[in-house]
């Protein structure tokens, strides 16, 4: 796989790879607050969901976000793993095989988290949908009662 | 979702490459707007106060905090669309001296914006996950007593 993305890897120095791992492990952990939060946010609506004519759709975008998280405490496992093998890259004595190995690992762990990062937003959008919905009817019956 | 270790590439980007940039930004900002619209109603003052009964000042704060981004949003969209539109003046057969380079400058220039909003969107996001948390666990203990 040649493409552009693949080159910027070879390209980058260890310093530039660097700080991309922990930018991606940053990005990764606030997503991840921010799961926590959608979790409370559901939990909070829950009785709403229940008597929601579209429970089982409502059910499966919140198996979809369990599974996402789950997904992404490994994913956010791997960037860490990789960015503790990153002397491979800062030590002179390296032999040239592991410093490729590195970067091949570094360009697919790129394309999984950018992947990641695609799909979350996916989910995060239909949760938006189904959340605001939830307000309104709750708001209604806090108006009713 | 560019992290910053690709805007040092600008300077080698291609104008396909150049274009793409463009497109991911302006889907992330659409998207973004959607998502900013949800945090709006979410801290909106009247839902909060009627299942929570009390109007919450740091509420109102994050609401306008939230406001300020739509013209800064709005703005950089604006922006993104006529640069990415400008790429047709860099392809046609005109040849303006330094045209590509001044084209990268802006390019830099904008790309560096739309990753300072999204971190400074990300900010205010952490204070919203923070208040909302601690008022539905306040909730929960009022209903539990």
């Amino acid at each position: 796989m040649k493409n552009i993305t693949y080159k910027i890897v070879q390209w980058s120095t260890s310093e530039e790879l660097h700080t991309e791992c922990l930018e991606w492990a940053s990005q990764l952990q606030f997503i991840k607050d921010e799961q926590r939060f959608l979790d409370k946010l559901i939990k909070e609506y829950t009785l709403s969901l229940i008597i929601e004519e579209a429970y089982n759709n409502s059910l499966k975008l919140v198996g979809k976000l369990n599974t996402e998280e789950k997904e992404l405490s490994k994913l956010l496992k791997r960037v860490k793993d990789h960015i503790n093998t990153i002397e491979i890259l800062q030590d002179n004595t390296t032999d040239k095989l592991k410093g490729a190995a590195f970067k091949e690992i570094h360009y697919y762990l790129k394309v999984d988290v950018f992947m990641y990062a695609n799909k979350y937003r996916e989910t995060k959008k239909a949760l938006f949908k189904k959340i605001k919905k939830l307000m309104k009817s709750e708001k209604r019956s806090h108006l009713l009662n | 979702m560019n992290t910053r270790t690709n805007f040092k590439y600008v300077e080698w980007r291609d104008t396909k490459g150049l274009h793409a940039d463009s497109v991911n930004a302006i889907s992330d900002l659409k998207f973004l707007k959607d998502e900013l619209q949800f945090l709006k109603d979410l801290v909106a003052e009247h839902t909060l106060e009627l299942i929570y009964g009390k109007p919450h000042e740091e509420a109102v704060r994050i609401g306008a905090e939230l406001r300020t981004f739509d013209n800064r949003l709005k703005n950089l969209l604006k922006n993104l669309v006529i640069h990415s539109n400008n790429l047709q003046v860099l392809t046609d057969d005109i040849d303006v001296p330094n045209e590509l380079q001044d084209y990268k400058n802006v390019h830099y220039k904008l790309m560096i914006e739309v990753m300072d909003f999204h971190s400074d969107v990300k900010n205010a996001k952490h204070k919203i996950f923070k208040m909302m948390s601690s008022m539905m666990k306040e909730s929960k203990q009022k209903k539990m007593r």
